[in-house]
């Protein structure tokens, strides 16, 4: 017998074992890639940077600033992308929905087709997509442009660019067609006949959409609303490009802390927390629909 | 006479160049219990659906009641669907989905409430409210089903195929619920199948169809003793079926230079016919000699089933004939030579 073949016996005979061996890959994975630079991260802001230097102090200085620090601006900068958050996925969805509603239950040929061409636009990386829309709406944008030469306007507007809205303007651009694919989804899975019925019993049309289509399709809003409201959360490359200093987000501070500010303690301690509220709103989420129904509606 | 409930005038329906109903023409009287029975593709189901409202006929007409309903939209329609897969909504409950149709028309809270444990009690299946539809079996699933159709009181409740998912134990138990159910709440039921079974046991008329077109309507007991073609025939119980030519009272063979008597016939001569016996009205044994038609056969399969004998013999001519026999304490054994016999009443001539 060869070493190969007694390396094996021993596996086989270890349940445990084997089933780890063929878990490593992703075990491998989560630990160097997740788990490693999270405890780093966790150890980190219990520190102290001073100039270039980390001082392990192990102290809560770090969590006490991000509450204090310049008046609770971080606080209220933390308030205010969740606000940002919760209005692009609002805006997300009813940008989406409509479109995944005319797919799945008015297109009867090439639907795919449809779907795939929605995709479109995720051909191109996210910053170009930002200055694509900079063209449109910037202050030397097509917009501008045009206006000024229809003269609805002598001076081109400033107030489209270089601020809050715009951020959320683009991230609803940006993430609405994405949104498609879960709703999609989960109006797909609806048996037709159920409106049929509905129909049968006399409900018209808004009726049917209201007791039937879309608490059916409830599933799929919700995890359109976790595919958007979390990841934007912390979103920091659009406001940096779009937002200018009104439109900064917490995922900017937390940047800045890394960079220019040379904090990492600091920054470590507003990513924890930042994570620590993403959890209560993805756990709340869950709570509502229920893990298994947003399994199935993946 | 009954009053007509459903009324169908020359209906036809085309699917771009397939035509799936072909100018049919019926009436259902008021709480009879209707079946259009036919092979998968005969344009049953598509005629149920221009019933409910589903499809627009492209050409004729449909009355229910005395209304003209061809411009009628489903949800106006004083009809009900119960649709093939039961259709219940997964997100409601049993009293929320019996309750659906009520509250679409607006129903008091009271009203609608007392209307719900009514139909749990029509359809045998009281204190159900509260369940949620996953919990329920596929026969109770079938019959709140029935509930929800029958809420709003149609004059008409349209049965799509509703026993078809169901194993045969539990499809006969529906098959005598259903009919127990229309019997109780009066309501005129159209049902659609392709079990001749089920057709059989709840129908008091049946509309046979075939490739878009009814080939004979008649009470269950009409079309089995009296099919009007052999598709008919087969399709409905079981018969034997014999080809050959009408002459003068005799139909001569296709196979075998013999005739079979079947007295005057309202077929002109020399018609291709088929001769239709069923397997129950022919006698088997060694001394017949006393019928109007008597062959020579040979057993080549018995079946013992308790109360009845199945025998497939074979006919002089290479006819394959079944027969059941009452079970009377004594089996032909298999290999056996013998005669067989029926008389001129016992047979009906249908279209070749």
């Amino acid at each position: 017998m060869s070493i190969f073949n007694k390396i094996l016996k021993f596996i086989r005979k270890r349940e445990r074992l084997s089933i780890g061996m063929q878990l490593s890959p992703a075990m491998f994975w989560i630990v160097f890639f997740l788990l490693i630079p999270l405890g780093i991260l966790v150890i980190y802001s219990f520190w102290e940077m001073v100039g270039t230097r980390l001082i392990p102090v192990w102290d809560l200085r770090n969590y006490v600033d991000v509450f204090t620090r310049v008046g609770g601006m971080y606080i209220r900068l933390l308030v205010k992308s969740l606000a940002m958050s919760a209005l692009v996925t609002v805006g997300s969805i009813a940008l989406a929905y409509p479109v995944a509603y005319f797919v799945s239950l008015r297109i009867e040929k090439y639907k795919y087709t449809w779907l795939i061409l929605l995709m479109g636009p995720y051909l191109v990386c996210w910053v170009i997509l930002v200055f694509g829309w900079k063209m449109v709406i910037g202050y030397s944008g097509l917009l501008n442009y045009l206006a000024q030469l229809l003269g609805l306007i002598s001076e081109p507007m400033s107030w489209m660019w270089n601020n809050w809205w715009a951020v959320v303007f683009i991230l609803i651009m940006g993430w609405a067609p994405w949104l498609v694919l879960p709703m999609f989804v989960s109006l797909e899975k609806i048996d037709k006949s159920l409106l049929e019925a509905a129909a049968d019993l006399g409900a018209k049309p808004m009726k049917r959409f209201l007791r039937i289509t879309l608490p059916l399709s409830s599933p799929g809003l919700l995890v359109a609303t976790f595919f958007v409201l979390i990841p934007t959360f912390g979103e920091f490359v659009t406001p940096a490009l779009a937002g200018g200093s009104r439109g900064v987000m917490y995922g900017n501070a937390i940047d800045a802390s890394f960079t220019s500010m040379m904090a990492w303690p600091f920054g470590s301690a507003l990513s924890i927390f930042l994570m620590i509220i993403s959890l209560i709103v993805a756990t709340i989420l869950i709570r509502i629909v229920g893990l298994e129904k947003l399994m199935e509606s993946l | 006479m009954k009053k007509k409930d459903v009324v169908l005038e020359n209906v036809t329906k085309k699917f771009g160049d397939i035509v799936a109903v072909n100018d049919i023409s019926f009436s259902v009287k008021k709480g009879e219990f209707f079946s259009l029975l036919g092979p998968s593709g005969c344009g049953k189901t598509t005629t149920l659906r221009m019933l409910a409202g589903l499809e627009k006929p492209t050409k004729g007409k449909i009355y229910i009641g005395e209304e003209d309903v061809s411009e009628v939209a489903p949800f106006e329609r004083p009809c009900n669907l119960f649709f093939q897969n039961v259709a219940l909504f997964p997100h409601m409950n049993v009293s929320e989905n019996i309750a659906f149709g009520l509250e679409m028309k607006k129903l008091p809270k009271s009203e609608i409430k007392k209307r719900v444990k009514e139909l749990l009690d029509v359809v045998g299946l009281p204190g159900f409210e509260k369940r949620r539809t996953k919990e329920l079996s596929g026969g109770q699933a079938q019959r709140i089903g029935v509930a929800r159709a029958l809420a709003r009181k149609p004059r008409v409740l349209l049965l799509d195929e509703p026993l078809g998912p169901l194993d045969l134990k539990l499809r006969e138990e529906m098959m005598i619920e259903l009919k127990r159910i229309q019997k109780v709440v009066g309501t005129t039921f159209i049902y659609v199948t392709h079990d001749q079974g089920e057709a059989i046991t709840m129908s008091d008329e049946i509309a046979v169809m075939k490739e878009g077109r009814i080939i004979q309507i008649g009470s269950t007991e009409g079309l089995y003793n009296k099919p009007r073609t052999a598709f008919v025939a087969e399709f409905i119980g079981r018969s034997n079926l014999i080809r050959g030519r009408y002459r003068e009272g005799k139909v001569n063979l296709n196979n075998l230079n013999k005739s079979i008597i079947i007295g005057p016939h309202k077929v002109a001569d020399n018609d291709y016919v088929a001769v239709c016996i069923k397997p129950e009205r022919i006698s088997i044994g060694e001394d017949i000699a006393n019928l109007d038609n008597v062959f020579e056969a040979v057993i080549e399969e018995v079946y013992f089933q308790g109360a009845q004998v199945n025998y497939k013999v074979l006919m002089e001519g290479n006819y394959k004939i079944s027969i059941f026999e009452h079970y009377r304490g004594k089996i032909f054994e298999q290999g056996k030579k013998l005669k067989i016999g029926w008389g001129k009443e016992d047979v009906h001539l249908s279209e070749a």
